[in-house]
Order: C-alpha cells, then sequence, then structure tokens
C-alpha cells in the first residue's frame, strides 16, 4: 500500500537531514507503530506518506513514496487527502470548522461530493464510531478526547486507503484513550492502512502488526508487534521509550513533609450561577508533590485558578502559614508552568526574563537561579529561541526570582519521549527539594505513578485524595473507566 | 449547521451595504434604521442580551449627542463627539459583521465566496483568519494570567508602560499565531481544501424567502434614501 524507498528528507536552512535514506514497506490492511525519542523523525516520516512534505512544507527530498502506486511528489495534494485521512496531535488546532457536523461534512465537501451522500455517510460513520454524543457540538464545549475522536472521523469521511495519525493521544486522559484504541481496532478490522506515530505505547498492544523504531532519521529496527511489546525493560528504557504497560510503582517516593504552605478552607468556585467546584478542604506542605487528575472539564484547571489567586473563590477561605491570604497574596506565592510556557515568557533575553519582574532584582540571584536551571549557557538567547524543555525551566526559574513557594504545573510532559520525561520529573523533584509545594495537573500515568507524593482526583464538584500503595494509575484508570 | 437562516452572500451584501449608507449617506434616521435591522437580526438569531447591551450604549451614544455635546466646546467636544459619534456610526457595521462571523461556518463561507467567483487563493487565507479569531480569546486569556502572576515592575511613565503592556502581549500571540496558523493550515489542506472542484454543501443552501426580503427590504431603502434626496434637493 505504502513503498518507500531510498527517502532522505531535509528541512530547509538545516544541515543535518532527517530522514535518511528511509526504506520501507507497508501492505494494506497493516497497522505500523512508528516509536523513537523526539526529534528522530517519525512525525517528518508521516508527513511524507500524507503529502504535506513536499507539497507544503519545502525541504531537499530524495527517494520514492507511493501511496496506493501513485507517487506522492507527483500527485496534487487534494488527490491525496482523498486517500490517506490524517489526524494530528495538538486537539486544539487540528479543525477548520467550529462545530462538529461541519467538520465531519468538510472532506466530502471539498471533495464536491453531493449533499445526500454526504448526509449518508455523517450517519453511517457515527453508528460506526458510537458517536452521536458528538453531533450538532461546538468545538469548544468539546473535550480533548472527543476532539481526537472527532478528528479521526472527520479523516475517515472521504473513505480513504490509508490513515496517518501523529501522537494522537498526546494530550489524553486514558478513559479517552481507551475509546481511541477501540475506534483504531474498528478501523483495522475494516481492513485499513494504519500509520502511528506514538509516544504513549501500551494502547496499541492489541493493535500493532509492525513496529519501527527509529533513531536519528533512521529505522534501526523492524519487528512484529508481537516482539516489540515482549521486551524487557532494560532494552526499553536505552531505547528512550515510554512505558510498554503500566506497572507498579516501583519505589516509594515520599518526601519528608515539612512546614504547611497552604491550606485550603471549605473552597467553592462558580462561573456565574454554575457550581463547577464545591466544599474543598486540603493542605500542601513543604516538599510535597501532588498529582491532579480527573476527567477533561472536571474543574481541574479551576482548582489550578483558584490556588494561585487568578481566580476569586465563591466560597471558603485560603491560609497560608496560618493566616487568612487574599487572592493577591496567593499570586504572589505561585507560579504557574503553563502546558503552552510560550504564553508566559515576556523578556528580551533569558537574564532580562529573570530580571524583568521588580526593578530591584538581585542579578547575582539571577545567575545562581539560571546556573540552577542550566540556562547560563543561553543566558543572552531570547526566550523563544529556547527549545520546549529550556522555556520550562526558564518559567520556574522567574518563579524562584520572585521567591515563589507554590508550583502548578499543567500537562508538563504531553508528546514528551522517556528521557525528557524524566527530566521533568527531576526537575520537580528538585523543587520539592527545595522545600516548595508542587502540584501537577497530568493525564500521563507513568509520570504520576514516578513522582507523585499524593493524588488528587477531581471529579462531580470535589476532590477525592487517592491512596494506593501500588500506584496511582490503576486506581486512576478504574475511576476513569467505571 | 443549523439549516435556515440567512445565507451567507446576503449577510456580505448586508454588511458592505451598511457599510456603505452609513458612512456615504450621513443620516441618523438612517442609521438607527439599519442598526434596528441589524439588531432584529441579532434578536432572531437568537443573541437577545448582546443586542441589549448595544441597544443601551447605542441609547446612550445618541442621547449625549443631543444633550451634552451642544453643552461642550473644545478639547472636551472633540473627545466625546469621537466616542458618541464616530463610534457610534461604526456600530451597525460592527452588528453586520458579527452577524456574518458568528452566524456562518467556514465551509459555509467558502462555498458561499465560491459562488460570488471569488478565486480559492482569497478565499482560503480569508477562512482560515477567521478560524483563528476564536483562538486568539482563548491565548488573550493565557497570557493575562501568566502577567498577573508576574506582578511587573511599575517603572517609567504612562506611555512607556502602556508600549511595554502592548509588546509583553504581542510577543507570545504572535509566536503562538504562526504555530497555532500552520495546523490550521495542515488540517484543511489535509482534509482537500485545495480541491479546484466546486465544493459542495452538507445541507444545500439556496437563496430563501428570509434572503429575498432582506434584499427587497434593503432595495426599498436604497429607493427611500434616493426619494428623499431628491425631495430635499427639490
Amino acid at each position: 500500500m505504502i513503498r518507500i524507498q531510498g527517502l532522505t528528507f531535509t528541512y530547509p536552512e538545516q544541515d543535518e537531514a532527517v530522514l535518511k535514506d528511509i526504506t520501507l514497506d507497508i501492505g494494506r490492511g497493516e497497522t505500523v507503530l512508528l516509536c523513537g525519542v523526539s526529534g528522530c523523525g517519525k512525525s517528518t516520516l508521516l508527513r511524507t506518506i500524507n503529502g504535506m512534505i513536499p507539497h507544503v512544507t519545502d525541504g531537499e527530498i530524495t527517494g520514492v513514496v507511493t501511496v496506493g502506486g501513485a507517487a506522492v511528489d507527483d500527485t496534487p495534494m487534494y488527490e491525496l487527502s482523498r486517500r490517506t485521512g490524517s489526524v494530528f496531535q495538538n486537539p486544539k488546532s487540528q479543525f477548520f470548522n467550529l462545530d462538529s457536523d461541519s467538520e465531519l461534512a468538510f472532506a466530502m465537501e471539498n471533495a464536491g461530493r453531493p449533499s445526500a451522500e454526504i448526509r449518508a455517510r455523517m450517519e453511517q460513520l457515527t453508528e460506526l464510531f458510537g458517536i452521536e454524543h458528538l453531533r450538532g457540538r461546538s468545538i469548544y464545549e468539546m473535550s480533548g478526547g472527543e476532539k481526537q475522536i472527532l478528528a479521526i472521523a472527520s479523516a475517515c469521511m472521504n473513505d480513504p486507503d490509508v490513515l496517518v495519525l501523529d501522537e494522537p493521544t498526546a494530550n489524553l486522559d486514558p478513559a479517552a484513550i481507551v475509546t481511541m484504541q477501540k475506534i483504531l481496532a474498528v478501523l483495522r478490522s475494516q481492513g485499513k492502512t494504519i500509520v502511528i506515530a506514538e509516544h504513549r505505547l501500551s494502547f496499541l498492544r492489541e493493535l500493532a502488526d509492525t513496529v519501527c523504531i527509529m533513531q536519528s532519521g533512521r529505522i534501526v529496527q523492524r519487528m512484529s508487534g508481537k516482539d516489540f511489546f515482549a521486551i524487557n525493560e532494560d532494552t526499553r528504557i536505552s531505547l528512550g521509550l515510554r512505558q510498554l504497560a503500566s506497572r507498579p510503582l516501583t519505589a516509594s517516593q515520599k518526601p519528608a513533609r515539612g512546614e504547611e504552605l497552604l491550606c485550603a478552607k471549605n473552597i467553592s468556585a462558580a462561573y456565574g450561577k454554575h457550581k463547577v467546584l464545591s466544599g474543598l478542604f486540603f493542605k500542601a506542605y513543604a516538599g510535597d508533590i501532588i498529582g491532579v487528575t480527573g476527567r477533561n472539564g472536571a474543574g481541574k484547571s479551576t482548582l489550578f485558578r483558584l490556588i494561585c489567586g487568578l481566580q476569586r473563590p465563591s466560597g471558603g477561605r485560603f491560609l497560608t502559614g496560618g493566616k487568612n491570604c487574599s487572592d493577591k497574596q496567593l499570586r504572589q506565592h505561585s507560579c504557574i508552568v503553563m502546558q503552552d510556557v510560550n504564553f508566559q515568557l515576556f523578556g528580551e533575553s533569558v537574564i532580562d526574563e529573570c530580571m524583568i519582574s521588580s526593578d530591584d532584582a538581585d542579578e547575582a540571584k539571577a545567575e545562581k537561579v539560571l546556573a540552577d536551571m542550566q540556562l547560563t549557557k543561553w543566558r543572552e538567547s531570547h526566550p523563544m529561541a529556547l527549545s520546549g524543555g529550556q522555556k520550562q525551566r526558564l518559567a520556574i526559574a522567574a518563579g524562584l526570582m520572585q521567591d515563589k513557594s507554590v508550583y502548578l504545573f499543567d500537562e508538563p510532559t504531553s508528546g514528551l519521549d522517556y528521557q525528557s520525561m524524566i527530566q521533568v520529573r527531576d526537575r520537580i523533584r528538585e523543587l520539592s527539594q527545595r522545600g516548595k509545594a508542587v502540584f501537577v495537573i497530568t493525564h500521563d500515568m507513568e509520570l504520576l505513578d514516578m513522582l507523585c507524593s499524593r493524588c488528587f482526583f477531581v471529579h462531580d464538584g470535589g476532590i477525592s485524595e487517592i491512596y494506593a500503595d501500588d500506584g496511582y494509575s490503576r486506581v486512576v484508570t478504574k475511576l476513569l473507566c467505571g | 449547521m443549523k439549516a435556515g437562516g440567512l445565507d451567507v452572500r446576503t449577510k456580505l451584501i448586508l454588511l458592505l451595504y451598511t457599510a456603505i449608507v452609513v458612512f456615504a449617506v450621513p443620516k441618523l434616521w438612517l442609521e438607527v434604521t439599519m442598526f434596528a435591522l441589524c439588531s432584529l437580526l441579532h434578536i432572531i438569531y437568537g443573541s437577545v442580551r448582546r443586542s441589549l447591551k448595544y441597544l443601551v450604549i447605542y441609547a446612550v451614544a445618541v442621547a449625549v449627542q443631543f444633550f451634552l455635546l451642544p453643552k461642550l466646546s473644545g478639547a472636551a467636544l472633540m473627545t466625546v463627539s469621537i466616542f458618541a459619534v464616530s463610534f457610534r456610526r461604526l456600530m451597525p457595521c460592527i452588528m453586520a459583521g458579527r452577524l456574518l462571523l458568528q452566524t456562518t461556518t467556514a465551509s459555509e463561507m467558502l462555498n458561499g465566496l465560491q459562488k460570488l467567483h471569488i478565486p480559492i487563493e482569497v478565499t482560503i487565507p480569508l477562512a482560515v483568519t477567521v478560524r483563528y479569531i476564536p483562538a486568539v480569546k482563548e491565548q488573550l486569556q493565557h497570557i493575562r494570567d501568566a502577567r498577573r502572576l508576574r506582578q511587573f515592575s511599575k517603572r517609567g511613565g504612562f506611555l512607556h508602560r502602556a508600549l511595554r503592556s502592548v509588546e509583553l502581549y504581542y510577543v507570545p500571540l504572535l509566536v503562538s499565531a504562526v504555530q497555532m496558523s500552520d495546523e490550521i493550515t495542515a488540517a484543511a489542506v489535509t482534509r482537500g481544501i485545495e480541491d479546484p472542484c466546486r465544493h459542495t454543501s452538507a445541507l444545500e443552501r439556496r437563496f430563501g424567502t428570509a434572503d429575498y426580503l432582506l434584499l427587497t427590504l434593503l432595495a426599498a431603502l436604497t429607493a427611500l434614501i434616493i426619494f428623499t434626496r431628491k425631495a430635499a434637493v427639490a
């Protein structure tokens, strides 16, 4: 179905090729998993199959890619789009329309199909995927998981033979991943050829016929799914891959509890008359690392906005050091590291980012903080020129400069490979060792088990603390799916 | 994708008509008529609250023109009249624009523009832009949150701080805009947006009674304008 021969690709203004002499045959109806560390070239390989390269993205390309017998570079993009459905990583930006029905219809409308046929196909897919609940909805009201399912359905409207998916689960909670797994199984049973690049692997255990492991632009190993999911932990980690199955907690990570930094007393939050959270009681101590998880829309973000004083509670109060604390004081105490860290870097250089907040900022202190965050080398760089991990460290540095005591991380590891995830974990542990309290919103069960000393599960307008000696992920997955 | 409602072409004509008429024929009765017409359409489309809000602002601006402006002079007159008269005159246009943006899906827009024989090189960037607008709102909120947590220095004068403030917003916004528009484009291209064939619509839209009614109304209004002008000249 897909034949790739001697493919080499270099992005413009880069010296090193991202794809080096790739040769790969994918048969009709085969499900292929591409895995490897970030930057190994798996997303780029997908883009050469769906035609984004060379039709939209420029670069130097040699070798041949054919899909269903047609050479990708000789076939216009709109024709390729009927043959190959594409699903991307970011649920927020992969829709062209703002309501689900228009998005479903979009691909067939572009292909000029008659309206009756489009409507019939919409009904057919709705039944096949079981997505009645997604029809006629605004994109903005849908959860990340719902959006990804809609994206797959939209990609299937023209009944393409091939489906390429680029990290489709990066932003999904465990329950949504289970739904995704079911839908991929349906498509596989229909004989679709599926190529999927992923960091999260365990959900593909029963699906992947073939697994290609990529390293710096090459396919270094190609094996059957069965063999791949049987490799041992050491090999897995040496390849830089995420866990192949959820496993029990390896070591206990209960840090010593220090002084009480934050205390919530009967906190509630509402948007207008709509109550989101109510009756919250919790405490955070120095050294605490608290995982926050729950379904999309359960109120995790609202909880964060309350803790850092961006939203005034509709009832109850916060205490710090035993004293009542206004939302302004909360803002002075807390630092958020956002999922999209681009929104929170304002400086003209890395050092400026540290000095910008106060008039009497201490330059020696800034140098120290930058050294701690391993950013000294990029002292004069513009924050936007940094890598994702460096930006995250810079956001933490800005918080440390203001001596903030509560740190909140929003999905810090979405779309990260094993090594990068470990780095994030270590960074957060370091904050905890410095006597900070850390909250981490995450769907990443591997991180949750490795990092958190406690876990809040947000549901039905309240939070429950989860106690589990053998790891949170099992309990959380059960709660989410049950 | 609701059935019924106005055709996208009618909404485009309404927007153009409002913009031209309000500025070419500076008569209060005409401006009020256009404002009332747009408000009525918004109410029919279901956004009652927002229409009422606009109505209050508009009424206040008119009242200011009649009761407050005659008592002012100099700089105060200038400043107040910018808001009460010039900005007020924009309001019917803003409402017609909102009507177009809020009640039209991207594919309807593409469809309608294609029927008007506007080339695809123009319509696709336009549709991507329109699609990006609601995303900006969300992003501004993130930036605002981040700023509030950072407590920036209050050094410098008013102008310096204002400029700094603009800068603080636009850099992050620009960076994410570039990324976002790339991603939206990828989504559109992989769904075949560039297909040169005639695009269809899941719900085939034709000019309906509502469209003819509104266009007739606009034609009648034009006739009325010409008639009153002639009468004035005579």
